[in-house]
């Protein structure tokens, strides 16, 4: 199962976080516009995406926010969207209203990435009842082109479907990055139901209303996209999408789509040639759980986590179900190891929303990291059951099995909140990948990694000529010193609803050089770098 | 069902007086025998003469009450037990016996109600305050509160009574209070080491807890007891899909080898060990296993049909049967949405039909 372990793995050392929020002057408070009644909205929103806005080499951070209800209008300073520049000293300033960002509706998550390969990072921000491209002037502004872009988020029913989350993806490698909007269900204010008792309502279960399909953007190339969900046959596939993840996991060279779905089948689907998909998670065994159950599928990542070539998904679920660890076994086929792979006892206690598989202690093998909450702000009336819970930190050993790190983690993976969306990225670009947590009703949290490990690390900025700009989609090999191979992928759609750095880092344990960095880009070609030194940002150009 | 019989057994001797106007305490000791020992025609062959003889005597009127029930006659059974209690209003054996009889009626009301007026004439009795909690939680979490009161106060009033804990232990599962339910049986297993299915709920408190190591322990320790009366034939198959979840595998299999054994008719057996076999690389087993797991009869089966479509769509991808496995991926596809649905439906009946709107929660 394991393709190979490092002939020189390095001492193991805590994974350590510590919440720098206050020193920061990031000063957002995820509002989700709560009422008595609890309707489902209200639990689902708060995404975040960390990415370089400005080109000055250090990501900036942009969080998604709610709306009042029943109006879903941001009516008031305390729903608008905010974005924060970094100013490379660890604090960062809101720039929202200059950058014209602060978004318009109930919004949910977003997705960044240079959708006209201008060289500056657009967004696209998802929400119940608006959905919103903004382009990147290049300036410090963004102006609101959804309209001319035509990705508005209408179905081919002609209504607004409700989006969670987002991916920017080159599904025909024509150089342009596509987008797959992730819809949930068929609410409105009108449909609302209630639950549970008045005085103490719950957010219904989303059974009581019906699934949406999702819908695929091609990219046109001239600042306007084509609705193909139904040429390409994801329209077919109805589902209650709660974040979607990208990989090529059959290694065709074309790049296939996961999209976790909430107490229904999750959805893969197969890219076949850029022309189509056909939607095999039955057949692919990442529809269910091993129990053969539909869960509550929330957040998602879908990387290499055992160095085996082969993307493997993990996704995060509620208190009950565990989190899943579908590991790729090749041919096509993936099989739920989350148990036998140490995931499943520890997770069973958490309900987890945003997962990234990173290597926060740069030792050469993914971990992972979970933003986790209860779903309903009254669960301690009818559950023993807690809403705010603490994130936690999976170590990865050795690429078979995982070990729940939390609890050494430092304290701020004790702190219980409601947490939601995060995103994932190197904020002060010391080799360590950071996150940041979005928090219903209480600050987010800047938890920056702290791990005492000295390792040694790389982190890879692609830049697309025939394919993308960003290079999302580019497969990367990574062979070091001792011989370690690792493999990951250039994308930004992780977790739940949010959006990370597009730079692919690599921990690199205690070799000093890297032997070979093998590229393959959407575009077909592949580069290879050799006898590359490490601890550094390495740009690499398609050539 | 039979322990119950065996405890109203002993409370009636215990609460016996022969009154005057009844024949000879043997008579119906004799019919009492014949009872337990399964045979309740061969005691209403001797209490219904009994019972023209002597019209007065009530206690033939409460052991054929009894005998009816057994036999399966309702009608009967009511009519006798239900005259009774007005014939000896103030003897709690009456209404214990008859609540047992409600409840097996699943006529949870009516129970609770002999249930009530028995603990008014013995307020401190255990055992009608575990029966009250049980049917208390039969009806739903609207009578949780109530039936957590009986609960606890069955457990005051018998620290050292492991069935107390246990029925407390049982309705904390059942809650979904997985710690206090590991608490509870962690209480019975330290009063009552030999119980199996103390055991048994102690392990899966421990996995849904999250602690393997323990729930490996509580399960070993079950098996290691597992014998006599109080044999508990679930225990190997919830050992073994333990060990399938931690990826013993061969141990996984020992266990549900004997859960076959154990529990030939029971579907969930068959599944769990051809996951084992899928996990082992035996393919052609698996597919055996699993689709005889299919072939039960769905109330018998405790997994539901897609799960099986499913996991034959996942053996028959291993087995390169792209056809077959397309198959059973299609069925699961149509199974889950057809489940989806019903769900769906009856979820918005029950919303339709309750006063506050209240849908079902996740």
């Amino acid at each position: 199962m394991l393709a190979q372990k490092s002939p020189v793995r390095p001492a193991r050392s805590p994974i350590r976080f510590e919440n720098r929020q206050a020193p920061s002057g990031v000063r957002f408070v995820l509002n989700n516009g709560t009422t008595e009644d609890k309707p489902i909205i209200d639990s689902m929103l708060g995404g975040v995406a960390v990415f370089d806005y400005d080109n000055d080499g250090y990501l900036d951070i942009y969080f998604t926010n709610g709306a009042g209800i029943p109006s879903l209008e941001k009516n008031g300073p305390a729903f608008y969207n905010r974005l924060f520049h970094n100013n490379r000293d660890g604090t960062f300033t809101d720039v929202t209203q200059r950058a014209g960002v602060k978004g318009d509706g109930y919004s949910m998550g977003v997705a960044a990435a240079d959708y006209d390969n201008d060289g500056w990072t657009d967004l696209y921000v998802t929400g119940v009842n608006r959905n919103i491209l903004f382009h990147n002037n290049g300036n410090g502004t963004f102006t609101d082109v959804t309209e001319k872009a035509g990705v508005g988020g209408i179905t081919s029913g002609g209504k607004k479907a409700w989006s969670v989350a987002a991916a920017w993806v080159d599904y025909n490698n024509d150089g342009l990055l596509d987008l797959f909007v992730a819809n949930y269900v068929d609410w409105s204010v009108a449909k609302n139901r209630l639950c549970g008792d008045p005085g103490r309502r719950l957010s219904c279960t989303p059974e009581l209303y019906d699934p949406l399909p999702n819908i695929l953007y091609r990219n046109n190339g001239d600042g306007t996209f084509t609705d193909v969900s139904q040429a390409t046959r994801v329209a077919q596939h109805l589902g209650k999408a709660m974040s979607v993840a990208i990989a090529d996991y059959d290694g065709d060279g074309f790049t296939d789509i996961f999209v976790a779905n909430d107490r229904e089948p999750n959805s893969l689907f197969h890219n076949l040639s850029g022309k189509e998909f056909a939607e095999v998670g039955m057949e692919s065994g990442v529809a269910l759980t091993d129990d053969g159950l539909a869960v509550s599928s929330m957040g998602s990542d879908f990387r290499d986590v055992n160095n085996d070539g082969r993307p493997d998904l993990v996704v995060t679920s509620l208190q009950g179900e565990a989190f899943h660890y579908f590991l790729n076994l090749g041919g096509g086929l993936f099989s739920d190891r989350a148990y036998p792979a140490g995931l499943g006892y520890p997770s069973t206690r958490m309900s987890g929303w945003s997962i990234g598989a990173y290597d926060f202690d740069n030792d050469g093998f993914k971990d992972l990291f979970t933003a986790n909450s209860h779903v309903h702000e009254n669960v301690q009336f009818y559950w023993p059951e807690q809403y705010r819970q603490p994130n936690a930190v999976f170590r990865n050993q050795g690429g078979e099995r995982f070990s729940d790190a939390t609890s050494n983690a430092g304290a701020a993976l004790r702190e219980a909140a409601a947490h939601r969306g995060s995103a994932f990225g190197d904020l002060n670009n010391d080799g360590k990948v950071d996150v940041v947590v979005s928090v219903i009703g209480a600050p987010a949290e800047l938890l920056y990694n702290t791990s005492p490990a000295t390792n040694h690390w790389i982190l890879i900025q692609t830049v697309g000529k025939a394919s993308n700009r960003d290079g999302i989609g580019t497969r990367i090999k990574l062979t070091g010193q001792s011989g370690l191979t690792q493999y990951n992928q250039v994308t930004t759609s992780v977790g739940y609803a949010s959006s990370s750095d597009k730079r692919v880092q690599f921990g690199l344990g205690a070799d000093r050089r890297i032997r070979e960095i093998e590229l393959r880009w959407p575009s077909g070609k592949v580069q290879v770098l050799k006898d590359i030194a490490v601890d550094q940002v390495l740009k690499v150009v398609e050539e | 069902m039979r322990r119950t019989l065996l405890i109203l057994a002993l409370l009636l001797a215990a609460g016996r007086q022969v009154q005057p106007q009844c024949p000879a305490t043997t008579q119906l000791a004799s019919a009492e025998t014949e009872l337990l020992r399964g045979k309740p025609e061969a005691a209403a062959q001797v209490l219904v003469p009994l019972a023209e003889s002597y019209p007065q005597c009530h206690e033939i009127i409460l052991l054929l009450g009894r005998t009816r029930a057994t036999q399966g006659i309702p009608t009967l059974a009511q009519d006798l037990l239900t005259r009774y209690t007005r014939l000896e209003p103030r003897d709690f054996r009456g209404f214990m016996i008859l609540a047992e009889f409600f409840t097996g009626q699943r006529e949870y009301p009516a129970a609770e109600q002999a249930l009530r007026t028995a603990l008014e004439i013995k307020p401190d009795s255990v055992p009608a305050l575990l029966a009250e909690g049980v049917i208390l939680a039969r009806q739903g979490r609207d009578h949780a509160a109530e039936a957590q009161r009986a609960f606890e106060r069955a457990c005051r009033l018998a620290p050292g009574d492991p069935k107390a804990h246990f029925q407390w232990g049982v309705f904390l599962d059942n809650m979904g209070s997985y710690a206090a339910a590991g608490a509870a049986f962690r209480k019975v297993v330290s009063l009552d080491p030999n119980n199996p299915t103390a055991w048994r709920y102690l392990g899966m408190e421990f996995e849904l807890a999250g602690k393997p190591e323990d729930a490996d322990a509580a399960y070993k320790q079950g098996l290691a007891v597992n014998r006599g009366p109080r044999f508990d034939p679930l225990l190997a198959y919830h050992y073994g899909r333990f060990l399938l979840q931690v990826n013993r595998l061969d141990e996984s299999q020992v266990q549900l080898d004997r859960a076959v054994e154990l529990l030939p008719d029971y579907g969930a057996v068959y599944y769990q060990r051809a996951k084992v076999y899928l996990q082992m690389g035996k393919y052609p087993e698996a597919r055996a296993d699993a689709a005889h797991a299919l072939a039960i009869p769905q109330l018998r089966r405790f997994t539901s049909d897609y799960q099986i479509y499913y996991l034959l769509a996942t053996i028959y991808q291993r087995l390169s049967d792209q056809e077959q496995a397309e198959k059973f991926a299609a069925l699961a596809r149509t199974a889950q949405r057809e489940q989806e649905q019903s769900r769906k439906a009856s979820n918005l009946e029950r919303m339709a039909n309750s006063p506050a709107g209240n849908g079902s929660l996740r």
